[in-house]
């Protein structure tokens, strides 16, 4: 005689494996639907897994006489049929006269089928709804095989529910990695100290040019490719972070620093977010590193424009204010030609001037795509002629000689007064930077497809190579108004 | 100490022309003038300024070198330099080099010859 016990401890075990044998949910509970059937010997064992945006139960697995998941009972809606009422009343439901319980709606094919027992158990956890099992059985179920089946649904419950979670942490750590590694920025999370690195996004070998496994073996890694002026910096850095508590009314940390990659000097930007403990001292932090280069080299480009306009200001205002201080101070006669002359230079100066703030208003306008261009066609001599004699004076001061060749007659098209704009920017750069003495050369020709090329050319100092491409950027003192 | 004879450095004619009307009219000094930073190294030992104006940003060789030259050249020299630039990091750089002082640019010129007496002065205390 076996032990009555026995296929209830066979079925626990079963169970016990099933619920960590697989990844899926479905594999699981298929497993536990056929523990059921084997060791109770059910006709056929089902179990339907609640959808709570849908409020519908799913049937997903289904062992025994039938193994389909398809089919009439395959989405059943809370409250619906017998295992829709037992999800809806989170109630058990069992009987050992099928043909006598008002819930079961086919007791024809109860009788054909000569089914005996049904038990029903809503799946559980926490009061939240996961699913529902329940079996059918040709034999009446015992009082024991009862109370093991309510134990059963309650470890099922907790498989499903563990598989579900999982699922939902696996779907958040794919779309994190996802956009961790397509990130252009760098993404880490370390211990305090920096005593290891828990975690680094790939990114950090495109932004700073140290390999992941460099930083996971050593996490001060990064700091070699800094430049060691910048070190102290990141090293104060680092401490502050590491000083920021729970209660601290500013719970991040920034830094600025150079790096050197491939040779290249490049700005980063890190920002450190610790975490802290239940007594409010840092466990990790994490934070993200990202290149700020191309923001940096625009401020410079800003300060420089802005260091050049204040300059190339004071230069004309410097000499107005000498002009008018020398005539107020009664320094030459008033009648004198000392005093016209004086008039003349402020005179001057003050047109500088004026075509100073033109010229920066309209590069604003050029920059906001709002400097209209009046086309016309232009003949070569008469742009040039007019533009230098306008120049003569100013070469005479500087005594300079201005020569000029034409030998391309034939009109072109522009806008006269940008054309002449950039050929006396052009001349007077030269003049400015010729020594005395000496010839700057204005010179129009032929070019390639019917292009015309204006030449300015001087003999004074030039400009390094490195510096051709920098154009307006005031790098060089030479050219800066082109 | 007294001052006799100055060296203007400017490479822009109408300040060469202001500044050393104010020299030469309220400060009663005697005035030679430069164009470039290179000229007025030629120009210091015939010249022998009792001390040197000199406009920071002029192309060629720029005002740091012709100061570093001037006081390679003379080591007790006194050199004022003048500029339209406001950087306050690049005025410590030129004291630093030896710049007796800085007058900014625009200047007021019939305060320029008390403003360069001023800090030949003020050094000579130290």
């Amino acid at each position: 005689v076996s032990n009555p016990q026995q296929p209830l401890l066979s079925l626990a075990a079963d169970i016990g494996t099933a619920l960590t044998c697989c990844d899926s949910v479905d594999d699981v509970i298929q497993h536990c639907a056929e523990a059921l059937v084997r060791n109770l010997e059910a006709a056929f064992a089902r179990i339907w897994v609640y959808d709570d945006s849908t409020r519908m139960l799913i049937l997903r697995a289904s062992a025994g006489l039938y193994t389909h998941v398809d089919g009439a009972h395959s989405r059943i809606a809370l409250g619906a049929l017998k295992i829709g009422q037992i999800a809806q009343d989170r109630q058990p439901h069992m009987t050992n006269e099928v043909w006598n319980d008002p819930r079961v709606s086919d007791k024809d094919w109860a009788r054909e089928t000569g089914m005996v027992a049904f038990a029903g158990h809503p799946l559980l956890v926490n009061d939240q709804l996961i699913g529902v099992m329940a079996m059918f059985s040709t034999k009446p179920l015992s009082e024991t095989t009862t109370r093991a089946l309510a134990s059963v649904a309650d470890g099922v419950a907790l498989g499903i529910h563990r598989k579900q979670i999982e699922g939902r942490l696996r779907e958040r750590e794919q779309l994190f990695m996802q956009f961790a590694n397509n990130m252009q920025d760098v993404l880490w999370l370390s211990r305090p100290h920096a005593q290891q690195t828990l975690w680094i996004s790939p990114a950090v070998e495109q932004v700073m040019g140290v390999k992941p496994e460099d930083v996971y073996e050593n996490p001060y890694a990064f700091m070699e490719v800094i430049i060691p002026e910048d070190r102290p910096r990141m090293a104060q850095f680092m401490e502050m972070t590491e000083t920021l508590r729970a209660d601290s009314p500013k719970k991040t940390t920034d830094v600025e620093y150079r790096i050197r990659k491939d040779g290249e000097l490049r700005w980063l930007w890190t920002r450190a977010f610790p975490s802290f403990d239940g007594e409010g001292k840092i466990y990790q932090i994490c934070g993200f590193t990202h290149d700020i280069t191309e923001k940096k080299e625009a401020e410079r480009r800003v300060s420089e424009f802005y260091s050049t306009v204040s300059h190339e200001l004071r230069t004309p205002l410097t000499s107005i204010r000498a002009a008018l201080g020398l005539i107020e101070g009664g320094v030459t006669h008033p009648d004198s030609t000392e005093t016209v002359e004086l008039i003349s230079i402020a005179r001057r100066e003050a047109d500088r001037l004026i075509r100073l703030i033109n010229d920066i208003l309209d590069m604003r306008k050029m920059e906001a795509g709002k400097l209209p261009l009046k086309i016309l066609p232009l003949a070569p001599h008469v742009v040039v002629s007019n533009t230098v004699s306008a120049m003569r004076t100013f070469a005479q001061e500087h005594d300079v000689e201005l020569v000029t060749w034409i030998q391309e007659e034939r009109s072109f098209i522009g806008d006269y007064d940008r054309v002449v704009q950039v050929l006396t920017n052009l001349i007077s750069n030269a003049i400015k930077f010729s020594p005395a003495g000496s010839l700057v050369n204005v010179n129009v020709q032929a070019s390639f497809s019917e292009r015309i090329r204006f030449a300015v050319s001087d003999e004074g100092p030039g400009i390094p190579p490195e510096q051709y491409n920098k154009g307006n950027s005031g790098a060089t003192e030479r050219r800066h108004r082109l | 100490m007294k001052i006799q004879k100055v060296l203007l450095v400017d490479d822009d004619p109408n300040i060469r022309k202001l500044a050393r009307m104010s020299l030469e009219r309220v400060g009663k000094w005697e005035v030679e003038v430069a164009a470039s930073g290179s000229e007025a190294i030629e120009l210091l030992e015939r010249v022998k300024p009792d001390v040197v104006v000199l406009d920071v940003m002029m192309p060629g060789i720029d005002g740091r070198t012709t100061l570093t030259k001037l006081k390679e050249a003379s080591a007790t020299l006194p050199v004022i330099l003048m500029t339209a630039k406001v950087q306050n990091e690049e005025i410590a750089e030129y004291l630093s080099l030896g710049a007796l002082g800085v007058i900014m640019k625009p200047f007021d010129p019939m305060r320029l010859p008390k403003e360069i007496v001023d800090l030949l002065n003020g050094h000579e205390k130290d």
